[in-house]
């Protein structure tokens, strides 16, 4: 029962991740209508440029809030350079320019820092906590505590501020937005930015635990995507669930269902999701959207 | 394809390939002069290039594959490299394990691309854009994986090597790599010339029926998932027959072969070549091939690969903001207005049908 507990916790600490960028994801998705398949790489640019801080002396808190800042920046040049040329309705194009930005900024990462993996310092230490049996690291707590809180931002930047209220405002009807006078090209380079700021507390969460490499985020990102549906990728309480939820069923299924464990539990989860949408095929939380012939 | 010539095409010229035979359209005849030249230059160039060319046939019937599914059924897969791999490591196991000979090998690689096919088709084709990119990414994503997991039957890191050559010449006068191309040469002719009569009769206008509405297609009598099923078999078929092509012009099968880069290059070939234009297939298959052997010519060392994929994301970039039709698309663009001009020149002549809709034609 310990064991199943503790496969449980460990599952929900990697959900967080999972959960952070489905988030990322998510938020994206809403505003622009692109399935952003380069989310994860984008994380993977964040954590390498907190590490890159690191070599050049500065301390490691320091590094992860210019990663942050950096990371939300090309948020912004990305839709700004890019993601804007291209109509939000033509579904093919977009995935086809996610794909686009995930093999370019793959081969920039790959070139720039190489593909050997790396070790990246955790910045919470290393002291282990033992509670009624159950056992759990520093690397675990802080970085739920840091997702959590990340998330709490945006959940207040969403709900309690006019700054998200535009945000929401421009990603529900773009139109209307517009004749209240919004710009929407700032606002949606304003979602890109909040997303990959999300992207890259997952991408600094992940990489202790992962071993910071140009592939780091492939699996988690595979997850996050199962994560967006299982929850309904409209809905930003539903991916954070879904993240969790996705995290802990993979973390028991690899432990208990014979076959699986390591990259196979993608499959796992994606056998939840298929479980799932065909009962609810909007996600947990998603609302159906009801199209007019 | 942007609305208003999706709409021309169905009322336009849909009759058009009927009233001008198919031996009087500059396409074909850019074929035959395609062909006659390919058919030379195995006696003008090195065996290495021909190993090359060979590699690029192999590909082309792969991103070929992919065409007939991102342009004409109008469902974008990310996870065609998987099943170009499947038939890949179908037909060398085939060999390798079983002894069969090469061309039985070949069919076990169609017949194995037919399942996977049908297996993945059957929930692909009730899903369109993001989830069917969702479940092909997964699949292109777990490939390499479980081509590790499972390396006691799949040779692992080591992958599985053939002893012999697949197409060993049976004459004197041609060499081994001479012969291989031309083998391969043929089939990838044979291919297209099968794709070109799928998509040019009824099964291809009631294509273009589906893209142009759906609603349209099911009232005007055309079973929409029976049809996108047959042709993502269809697909998966020809995509599993270019991989093993590709693995018996190699040699050998590798997991490193297929990583999930590797799908996306086939897509990035297919957009870019332009993916209703089987010259564009060919055209993005010499991409995948050479721009990694020059990239390295510039940059040494294992960067080179990542320039090459840089240029690959920049280029597939371009065509989908400002090239939808891909470097084919522009050519005949090029080539109809030229066209155009001439016929103003001869003054009083009807006002010609938008560009695109003689791409829709042929």
């Amino acid at each position: 029962m310990i064991e199943f507990l503790q496969i449980g916790l460990d599952g929900l600490m990697t959900g967080v991740v999972y959960a952070a960028l489905a988030l990322a994801l998510g938020v994206v998705f809403q505003g622009t209508g692109m399935l952003n398949l380069s989310q994860g790489e984008l994380a993977v640019v964040a954590a390498y440029i907190a590490w890159s801080c690191v070599q050049a002396g500065i301390p490691i808190w320091p590094a992860i809030a210019i990663a942050v800042v950096a990371s939300a920046a090309l948020g912004t040049a990305l839709y700004q350079g890019v993601v804007r040329f291209v109509p939000p309705h033509r579904e093919d194009s977009l995935m086809t320019l996610g794909v686009t930005l995930l093999l370019g900024l793959n081969a920039i990462i790959s070139i720039i820092w190489g593909t050997d993996p790396r070790g990246f310092p955790s910045p919470f230490g290393t002291w282990v906590v033992h509670l009624a049996g159950l056992r759990l690291t520093s690397q675990q707590i802080g970085g739920v505590v840091l997702v959590a809180a990340t998330m709490l931002v945006m959940a207040l930047l969403f709900t309690r501020t006019t700054f998200g209220l535009r945000l929401r405002a421009v990603a529900q009807n773009p139109r209307s937005a517009a004749f209240l006078g919004l710009r929407s090209g700032l606002w949606l380079s304003a979602g890109w930015a909040a997303a990959c700021a999300v992207g890259a507390v997952a991408g600094v969460v992940a990489a202790p635990t992962l071993g910071l490499s140009p592939a780091m985020m492939t699996v988690p990102l595979l997850m996050a995507l199962a994560a967006a549906n299982l929850g309904g990728i409209g809905s930003r309480v539903g991916v954070v669930v879904g993240g969790l939820i996705i995290g802990v069923l993979t973390a028991i299924g690899g432990r208990y269902i014979p076959g699986l464990g390591g990259d196979l539990n993608v499959v796992f989860a994606f056998a939840i999701v298929i479980a799932v949408v065909l009962v609810k095929p909007a996600g947990l939380f998603g609302r159906e959207s009801v199209v007019r012939a | 394809m942007s609305a208003p010539v999706v709409h021309t095409e169905p009322t336009g010229r849909a009759t058009a390939p009927d009233i001008r035979p198919r031996y009087r359209t500059p396409g074909f005849w850019t074929a035959v002069v395609a062909v006659a030249i390919a058919v030379a230059v195995p006696f003008l160039v090195s065996d290495y290039d021909l190993f090359n060319l060979s590699r690029v046939a192999a590909v082309a019937i792969g991103v070929a594959s992919l065409n007939l599914l991102t342009g004409f059924s109008g469902q974008v897969s990310l996870g065609q490299g998987a099943t170009f791999g499947i038939g890949g490591y179908a037909a060398m196991m085939a060999i390798r394990y079983l002894e069969w000979p090469v061309w039985v090998a070949l069919l076990a690689a169609i017949a194995v691309g037919a399942l996977v096919g049908f297996v993945i088709g059957l929930p692909a084709v009730r899903m369109g854009g993001f989830n069917l990119g969702l479940l092909t990414i997964v699949i292109a994503a777990l490939f390499p994986v479980l081509l590790y997991r499972f390396s006691d039957f799949t040779g692992g890191q080591a992958g599985v090597t053939l002893a012999a050559p697949a197409f060993p010449s049976p004459t004197d006068s041609l060499t081994d790599a001479q012969w291989s191309y031309l083998v391969v040469l043929t089939l990838l002719v044979l291919t297209i010339a099968f794709l070109d009569q799928l998509v040019a009769r009824r099964t291809g206008r009631a294509l273009s029926l589906i893209r142009a509405g759906r609603i349209l297609a099911v009232s005007n009598g055309v079973d929409v998932e029976r049809l996108k099923l047959q042709f993502f078999v269809i697909s998966s078929v020809l995509a599993a027959l270019g991989g093993a092509i590709f693995a018996f012009v190699l040699g050998l099968v590798v997991p490193e072969s297929y990583p999930l880069v590797f799908s996306i290059t086939l897509l990035v070939a297919s957009v870019v070549g332009g993916s209703r234009s089987w010259i564009g297939a060919i055209l993005g298959a010499a991409m995948v091939v050479y721009l990694p052997s020059l990239a390295s010519s510039v940059i040494p060392g294992e960067a080179s690969a990542y320039l090459a994929q840089l240029v690959f994301a920049v280029v597939l970039g371009l065509c989908v903001i400002v090239a939808s039709s891909g470097i084919a698309g522009a050519g005949r663009r090029l080539a109809s207005s030229i066209e155009r001009v001439l016929r103003e020149r001869r003054a009083t002549a009807p006002p010609t049908p938008p560009s695109t809709t003689r791409e829709e034609i042929r």
